[in-house]
């Protein structure tokens, strides 16, 4: 009966929601002491998921399952949430009396996105996916000077809502393939029926909803103008957060088919490819460094999905990695991005020139980050983007793996263009000085060191995450 | 005999009344310039989709269509049209290319999604228990649908939270 502390996680982030509620009331808060009041509870979080990572079970008459898969990702998606709060101690960007609704919107995403990836029942998933939408599409216009920037919101709340709907009509053929909206039922149905056209249209338009998370090729035109028009930290935690919990959908709903249908496979291998080389063509043009990692995004949920459509336990396993590797390596470039544009503009590469005396931190931060995204050894990207490709070679996906090689060959070009602006361009006038605090010094350290660490020894992480995969419930 | 063949044709007429407001309203709802007549072609629409309900034999959820859609959605779309920007003010032309590519792209996903439909092998379903009343669907919403049922209202408290937010700004902008 009482089985409430598998929901602990969540029921804590519903009270640091309330907690914003209850201060967004208030006249007098100021955007300092807030800032204080999120960081703590943010990182209390943390700790919350640490301490829950190993619990397992069901809860809400099996809608709810809690079990390693969904607690890696929670952790992750606490990790995520905490590093941008606490990159928000000048949230310049956005309107000083809208900072109590800032964390309120950011702290109900995370609540939507935890039980978007402990979500076993479709109708269950298909509202855990609204909630953490529409606090993202309430989130992207919260910014100063929102006229500019008020085509972006209704841009992204257009693109949202097709791709909702193409979801819910996919859901709805599940429905009516396997007569059931629970995930475990779904498994044991619909892999006997998955050579029906409704199956296979129903499980592709399903997973709209969270390509469009991802960003993935056809539901990605909203990136790099959501990127672009979006306060700062918004970007970053759109940029690493919510990919983690559309990441975590995605294998659960691959693995719906059981692995026994080509067409799936060559669906997704095609949105794969597209996604990584539409992504890394378009990127190399770009000026604005918050429009070029939209592009780079694009690219990065096609390598995702490379080892998602290997659809063996390491194919899931080394996808889960490749999360994690993107949330840290992601997180270092945005970090150092917010930090030089202190006051929430959007940052053009050339503005990046002289980085390296400026801030000789900063700017080992922004390589290491750049290196590990571009997938050179020995950052964790390599590592991610070496297993992912390792477990489509193991089914012999031979093309697609040189194809992503390419593509990574390719992106190399234009982070190194980013690297030459930090390093060796000489800025044309001369940029405020940065002043970086203790807090982010120290992460830049920790960043760097974890993007090396995990790269280097990826045994224990690895391991974590084939555990993940294993608990997948087949 | 007679009587019930008769009873049944007219339910038959009645059924194919109901289809032809849905999609009548439907119509409606999508192609009018006047944002009015579509909100009136969505009431329409909805009705049909309730009459629907009540042909699938489930009368609460027939009503609760009626009130809630009819009843309380569209009057909001209707308060919002009125609240925001004039009528009367003139309406940006139509552009044909885009109307082409619209109306091609959807009628290639409803061949699509029609040739899959007519391509599947479709499974009926055991036969559920036709309990269909208020007390079992009550009993439902609390026992195994609980989540959503909570977690919806929380989606409804972030968009009324967003819709304050949001409105607050342009209030801003115009004053």
């Amino acid at each position: 009966m009482m089985k409430w502390v598998l929901f602990i996680p969540e029921l804590y982030y519903v009270l640091f929601g309330l907690v914003f509620f209850i201060l967004s009331l208030s006249k007098n808060a100021s955007s300092k002491r807030l800032h204080g009041i999120a960081m703590t509870l943010a990182g209390v979080g943390v700790l919350v998921t640490v301490f829950c990572a190993r619990q397992t079970g069901m809860v809400f008459f099996d809608a709810y399952r809690v079990d390693l898969f969904s607690q890696t990702f929670k952790l992750l998606l606490s990790l995520g949430t905490f590093w941008v709060i606490s990159s928000c101690n000048e949230l310049k960007g956005i309107d000083e009396r809208q900072h109590p609704e800032f964390y309120f919107l950011i702290s109900i995403c995370t609540l939507g996105m935890m039980m978007l990836v402990s979500a076993v029942e479709l109708l269950t998933i298909y509202v855990a996916i609204e909630l953490s939408s529409y606090t993202l599409f309430l989130l992207v216009p919260m910014r100063r000077n929102a006229d500019v920037y008020a085509e972006t919101g209704i841009k992204y709340f257009m693109v949202g809502v097709t791709a909702s709907a193409f979801m819910i009509f996919g859901i709805s053929l599940i429905f009516g393939m396997a007569h059931t909206t629970y995930v475990t039922d779904i498994l044991r149905v619909l892999p006997g029926v998955i050579h029906e056209p409704a199956a296979i249209a129903g499980l592709v338009l399903a997973l709209c909803g969270f390509f469009f998370k991802q960003a993935l090729f056809p539901f990605h035109s909203w990136a790099p103008d959501v990127y672009q028009g979006a306060a700062n930290q918004v970007t970053t935690f759109i940029a690493t957060a919510s990919k983690m919990a559309a990441a975590a959908m995605v294998i659960r709903f691959v693995g719906f088919s059981g692995g026994e249908s080509e067409v799936l496979v060559n669906v997704l291998m095609t949105l794969s490819i597209l996604s990584m080389t539409f992504g890394n063509l378009v990127a190399i043009i770009q000026k604005d460094i918050k429009r070029l990692l939209a592009y780079s995004s694009i690219a990065h949920a096609g390598y995702m999905l490379v080892g998602i459509l290997s659809m063996s336990e390491r194919g899931f396993a080394s996808a889960i990695y490749y999360a994690l590797a993107y949330l840290v390596m992601n997180y270092a470039v945005f970090m150092v991005i917010m930090k030089i544009a202190d006051d929430g503009h959007n940052l053009q590469i050339k503005e990046l020139a002289g980085l390296h005396k400026r801030s000789p931190l900063l700017a080992m931060t922004l390589m290491m980050g750049l290196f590990g995204l571009a997938g050179i050894p020995p950052t964790v990207g390599f590592t991610g983007k070496f297993l992912v490709f390792a477990a489509a070679l193991e089914k012999g996906y031979l093309a697609l793996v040189v194809i992503g090689m390419v593509n990574a060959t390719i992106s190399l070009y234009y982070y190194l263009i980013v690297i030459k602006a930090a390093y060796l361009l000489e800025p044309v006038r001369p940029y405020p000085a940065i002043r970086i605090d203790a807090w982010t010094r120290s992460m830049s350290l920790a960043l760097v060191g974890l993007s090396v660490y995990l790269g280097i020894f990826p045994d224990k992480f690895v391991a974590l995450t084939e555990a993940a995969a294993r608990s997948l419930p087949y | 005999m007679s009587f019930l063949i008769g009873t049944e044709a007219i339910a038959h007429v009645a059924f194919w009344i109901v289809v032809g407001l849905t999609f009548g309203g439907a119509v409606i709802a999508v192609f009018p310039r006047n944002i009015i007549y579509n909100v009136l072609g969505l009431v329409m629409a909805l009705s049909g989709v309730a009459g629907l309900y009540l042909y699938l034999g489930s009368f609460f959820i027939a009503l609760m269509q009626l009130l809630i859609y009819v009843g309380a959605i569209c009057i909001s779309i209707v308060f919002a049209i009125m609240l925001s920007r004039p009528l009367h003010l003139e309406v940006p032309k139509r552009s044909v290319p885009k109307v082409a590519m619209a109306a091609g792209a959807s009628a290639i996903f409803f061949a699509a999604v029609v040739g899959v439909i007519f391509k599947s092998n479709w499974v009926p379903a055991p036969e559920q228990s036709g309990d269909w009343s208020v007390v079992t669907i009550g009993h439902l919403l609390l026992t195994r649908y609980d989540l959503v049922f909570e977690v919806i209202s929380l989606v409804l408290l972030v968009a009324i939270i967003g819709a304050i937010v949001t409105a607050g700004y342009s209030r801003r902008f115009s004053s």
